[in-house]
């Protein structure tokens, strides 16, 4: 009898699932949440994961020479696009520290774990995490993003992005710092890249675990809710005010 | 009270934070040998199935020379239990009784001959008895394995893209930037790729053999577990074992099944290949690719006269791939629409808007927080 072993659950490549995932939610109005805290319409959301698509194929050169950098149009500079709109479009000060603090936060955790694990396939002087870097790094992110940033959605989207940017540009300049030939090539797997991918997931991670939260504690009410509670942000913008603010 | 002056506060300290980080991970994936751990895999009767650096979880498994396989159930210090599953059937693969005969073949007939991408993760693994270090802070020994496998796969009549891209430093980022070279080179659309490593482990006898007469190390295939495609690199791995028991015995040493993924979920004969160990030397290491670029182009297809067999190799098992991803994207789905409140409203509301049965719910009319 041959042998067999658990087969386990199988999924497309892990960008490709997030992004046409993604793209499902947008279209069947499911992630209007995620997207009104996020400050972005249905729309944007769909042409911002079509400029991921189709810029993978987009690489831009930077620098040539011992040190060579590459940006790649979808995996790096839409994802990092979004990232600053998001901060932009902030309403207060204490958001943009709070999405920035959840970046370096990330940014540190991500350096500190790539030095401490290997992931694999040998060089086994480090220890070995059960998890792929991949699921890896997109859940720390939702998580700092969550926890540090008081429940963001958008800060999470941020951190996932930008800390694991952050990481990677650090480690390439310390290596070229060191007179060592270094190569950077930021986003340069386009829409199945882990900048990407860490992105979608901190951003899908804070929510599902933001809603689960939620409804285990039964609520939030609407209609009565203080202006606090409404939004992750802790600012309620009222449209039948006619926009203005009211916290 | 006035916030930002805290937050800038500790803004500061997490950057310096960041910065000490970044210097001790880079002094770490610097100055330290890669080769100084590794595993026994035991069985139950204390027997020695095999040595590996690689950092084995609960779970993983691993196929032998001779096809049988064990599974890791436990992990004590550097020893690996592990239980025998049984053994595993290679795939049957119809091709002449040797690889002069099968180029023989080839050459006579016409098609197009795919293409072979070949990259390094880990670029500055190299051979101690070679270079006299196990890491070369730059391109190590392993991008000379790289080059005569794609060259004796090039004198053969099959194109090419070897990148010689560093990924460097080698940390836990490593295979991030690897990545990005993986997809880059599929851009090209190669029938095979693959990530060509050595192993760490510290026992040169591990690996040394003798094939065809001539001494060399063998080559170890990995596929990841975590890897969305797994079944389908397996299939892969069957294959290059079963052409290589059959024309090279003892060249395949076997097959590991080990956590992660190393970017096999892009495509379902990416491959790592591990070419003998630190202690073994160049030489040997080059003798085995030069065996191994025979090997490749049936296992993966290159040619069309292989090319539908390892089709129908793929494609069994794709096919089970294939459903798997539908039931993981309903449930996911499905879970998703639970959590979220109104969930079933809204899907509903889109299916209707798709079909052209009014307008879809807008932003405002039912999103109370915003």
């Amino acid at each position: 009898m041959p042998a067999h072993l658990d087969d386990g659950v199988r999924v497309m490549p892990l960008g490709l699932v997030l992004l046409f995932g993604s793209a499902l939610l947008v279209f069947f109005g499911l992630a209007h949440r995620v997207l009104d805290r996020m400050r972005l319409t249905d729309g944007q959301a769909l042409v911002i994961l079509g400029l991921m698509a189709a810029g993978s194929f987009l690489d831009i050169p930077v620098f040539r020479g011992p040190f060579t950098m590459t940006v790649n149009l979808g995996g790096a500079v839409v994802p990092v696009g979004v990232s600053i709109y998001l901060l932009m479009r902030a309403e207060r000060t204490e958001e943009r520290l709070r999405a920035l603090l959840a970046t370096l936060v990330t940014g540190a955790l991500i350096s500190i774990i790539a030095g401490r694990f290997h992931f694999g396939p040998h060089g086994a002087t480090s220890a070995r995490l059960p998890i792929s870097p991949l699921w890896l790094f997109g859940v720390l992110a939702g998580v700092v993003g969550y926890v540090v940033a008081g429940r963001s959605r958008r800060a999470s989207f941020i951190a996932g992005t930008l800390g694991l940017l952050l990481a990677d540009t650090a480690s390439a300049l310390v290596q070229w710092s060191r007179g060592l030939p270094s190569t950077l090539h930021l986003g340069g797997a386009g829409a199945l890249d882990a900048i990407v991918i860490a992105g979608i997931l901190a951003v899908g991670l804070a929510e599902v675990f933001g809603e689960s939260m939620e409804r285990l504690v039964g609520g939030p009410r609407l209609g009565n809710r203080p202006a606090a509670l409404r939004q992750d942000e802790g600012l309620f913008v009222d449209k039948r005010n006619g926009g203005e603010p009211r916290e | 009270m006035n916030k930002l002056p805290w937050a800038g506060f500790i803004a500061v300290i997490l950057a310096v934070v960041f910065g000490v980080s970044i210097v001790a991970q880079s002094n770490e994936a610097h100055s330290v040998d890669h080769s100084s751990t590794f595993f026994a895999l035991v069985d139950k009767t204390g027997r020695v199935v095999t040595y590996t650096a690689l950092g084995l979880q609960v779970g993983d498994a691993y196929i032998d020379g001779a096809n049988n396989l064990y599974e890791v159930v436990a992990l004590r210090g550097n020893r690996a239990e592990v239980t025998r599953r049984g053994r595993v059937e290679l795939p049957m693969i119809d091709v002449p009784a040797t690889p002069e005969q099968a180029l023989a073949a080839w050459s006579g007939m016409p098609g197009r001959r795919g293409r072979v991408a070949i990259y390094h993760t880990h670029n500055d693994e190299s051979y101690v008895p070679t270079s006299g270090i196990a890491n070369r802070q730059g391109r190590g020994d392993i991008h000379e394995v790289g080059r005569v496998l794609a060259e004796a796969l090039e004198r053969e009549g099959f194109p090419v893209d070897w990148s010689q891209r560093l990924h460097l430093p080698h940390d836990g980022q490593a295979y991030f930037r690897s990545r990005r070279t993986l997809l880059q080179l599929l851009r090209r659309k190669p029938q095979t790729a693959l990530d060509i490593h050595r192993d760490a482990v510290p026992r040169p006898e591990e690996y040394r053999t003798t094939v065809a007469g001539m001494e060399m190390t063998s080559v170890r295939l990995v596929v990841g577990r975590q890897n969305p495609q797994r079944n389908v690199n397996l299939e892969y791995a069957k294959r290059i074992k079963a052409i290589a028991d059959k024309w090279y015995p003892g060249l395949v040493k076997g097959i590991f099944l080990a956590s992660s993924d190393y970017n096999q979920d892009l495509g379902p004969k990416v491959i790592l290949m591990e070419f003998g160990t630190h202690t073994t030397s160049l030489e040997e290491a080059v003798r085995s690719a030069r065996l191994m670029a025979q090997v490749i182009p049936v296992a993966a297809g290159l040619t069309p006269q292989t090319a539908s067999s390892a089709q129908r190799s793929a494609s069994r098992v794709g096919a089970r791939v294939a459903i798997w991803i539908l039931v993981v994207g309903v449930v996911g789905f499905g879970a998703y629409i639970i959590i979220n409140r109104e969930g079933w409203m809204r899907l509903w509301s889109g299916f209707n808007r798709i079909l052209g049965n009014g307008a879809g719910p807008g932003r405002g009319d039912d999103h109370q927080g915003s």
